[in-house]
């Protein structure tokens, strides 16, 4: 097969949760531009919906917004089952959702317990969850390819120095939750690839770095960029490369990897 | 100082949660064998009791023990408070609550949760609100106890002769929890730094005798040592850890396997 072809997502089915905004929006725009029939699973319907006529329209693929709420178990069940009943397989699986803890107001170090309890419930406890249930669907397929969002803050501490000049952000640095989560999530990886594995089932997690937005501090991107070696924030553009080739069978004999996108930021 | 006196633990105190679980009895003894006062927390009376009866026999008696059951702010509170009243200064913590595990994969979400709860969301309860009496008297060390699956995926090929096995570690939530515990040791270091104290992880291979002879010599095989973990090795890394030996180490996590995860 001409190597190029690896890359093609045509005629497979890919859902993707969380897929409509930061990094989960470029997630989406690369199984789009690989050609998958896409099912683009969010909290909220109507911008995802939005977003995926744009995507129909412009690169001419099938985007279908289903509703969920990681939160909510019964909708988790019945977002994949709809998935299921109109395509009857699911080939890809890109994990890209998270809920931000509330809780009720501690930071950094000092994150309250409701804001450790809703993070651990709804970010590992609901994402575990929700993994496994597609893993059950690609074990009997005997195939299928899940990528899931790990990050940079799941490989490294924090480097105090980038919030120089920041002191509430350099107080939030320091939370314990999502460093966990992430750090766990590394380490599961490897755990279900070796399970799932002997059904032809591949899973990968992509690590990225800090994403530039327009609500980025600018004393914050400057620090920040001097502990990357390309000298800069992730742009929209930076995860769509790993994406289709995580998702196709270009990557057909990687599993259980832990793939830093960032810059070098986890290289020195 | 005498090198081998920066290893000692006299006069120092240490707490270790859940120590029925694996590692714990073996991390009591060799803590109080080096001199520390150590003290046990943990959610299953009967259990913790037996495992003081058993250490006192052995002659590493523990100093106390106390209820604790892991996963809600206010238990970790009320347990830093009777630690704060009873000991006034705490030297070590032995986070060890990770041992709960449920077999298979098909679990369904309020089991994970249950699972989390106890073993994730106890754990930075723990560390937050007992890592605050450290904090507060500028040294201390945390440990949190790992194993090798933090580090590596289960081999499949290791249970080929022990089949009935293989749902005991293929375990859904297994590798997650053990690995959590690889960054949050980086994580804790970070915060733990400012106030002169540190954090590290122990990621143990399986200990001789507690598993099935199949399984065991499965391991050895892909060990450079060709041996598995006995007493002391897990309690020679934790006394390390614990001790001043390790002051410089922060925010690591030791492979104590005999080289299975180095290759």
């Amino acid at each position: 097969m001409n190597t190029f072809d690896l890359f093609s997502l045509k005629g497979k089915t890919a859902l993707i949760t969380g897929g409509r905004a930061m990094y989960g929006k470029g997630a989406t725009c690369a199984l789009a531009d690989a050609g998958a029939d896409i099912f683009l699973a969010s909290h909220s319907l109507k911008p995802a919906q939005e977003f995926a006529e744009e995507l129909k329209r412009d690169k001419g693929v099938s985007v279908e917004a289903l509703s969920f709420e990681l939160g909510n178990v019964d909708s988790i069940r019945a977002m994949i089952q709809a998935v299921l009943d109109k395509a009857g397989r699911i080939d890809v699986f890109v994990n890209s959702s998270r809920i931000i803890p509330q809780g009720d107001g501690g930071n950094g170090w000092f994150e309250d317990a409701r804001q450790m309890e809703e993070g651990v419930r709804m970010n590992s406890a609901a994402s575990l969850y929700m993994t496994s249930l597609v893993g059950e669907q690609m074990i009997k397929q005997k195939s299928g390819s899940i990528v899931t969002f790990g990050s940079m803050m799941g490989l490294i501490g924090v480097e105090k120095h980038n919030y120089d000049g920041n002191p509430s952000m350099a107080e939030g640095a320091f939370g314990h939750i999502y460093a966990m989560d992430k750090s766990g999530l590394t380490a599961w990886v490897r755990h279900a690839a070796s399970y799932y594995g002997q059904y032809g089932v591949r899973i990968n997690a992509v690590c990225p770095g800090g994403l530039k937005s327009p609500r980025t501090n600018p004393v914050f991107e400057k620090e920040y960029s001097k502990h990357t070696q390309l000298g800069r924030l992730a742009n929209d553009d930076d995860i769509k490369g790993i994406i289709a080739f995580l998702a196709s069978d270009a990557s057909a004999y990687l599993t259980g990897l832990s793939i830093p996108v960032d810059g070098g930021y986890t290289c020195i | 100082m005498n090198i081998l006196e920066q290893f000692s633990l006299k006069g120092k105190n240490a707490l270790i949660t859940c120590p029925e679980y694996p590692y714990g009895k073996e991390i009591a003894a060799g803590l109080c064998s080096a001199g520390a006062c150590v003290y046990l927390a943990g959610p299953n009376a009967e259990a913790m009791n037996q495992l003081a009866a058993s250490l006192k026999e052995s002659g590493t008696p523990v100093s106390g023990c106390y209820a604790y059951e892991p996963g809600t702010e206010a238990a970790a509170v009320a347990l830093a408070d009777t630690i704060k009243k009873d000991l006034n200064t705490l030297d070590i913590l032995v986070e060890n609550s990770t041992g709960l595990r449920k077999e298979g994969w098909s679990h369904s979400f309020e089991d994970i949760y249950e699972i989390l709860q106890f073993a994730q969301l106890g754990v930075m309860l723990t560390v937050q609100k007992l890592g605050e009496i450290m904090a507060a008297q500028g040294h201390g060390s945390v440990l949190l106890i790992s194993d090798y699956a933090a580090l590596v995926g289960c081999d499949p090929y290791n249970y080929k002769d022990c089949p009935e096995d293989t749902t005991k570690d293929f375990s859904l939530e297994y590798g997650y929890l053990k690995g959590s515990f690889v960054n949050y040791a980086r994580q804790a270091a970070g915060y733990l730094g400012s106030a002169g104290c540190r954090c590290n992880c122990i990621a143990y291979g399986p200990l001789a005798g507690t598993r099935p002879e199949a399984f065991e010599n499965a391991f050895i095989r892909h060990s450079h040592l060709k041996r598995l973990a006995g007493p002391e090795d897990v309690a020679a890394a934790a006394v390390f850890f614990a001790s001043d030996a390790s002051r410089f180490i922060t925010g690591t996590t030791l492979a104590v396997d005999g080289g299975y995860t180095a290759k």
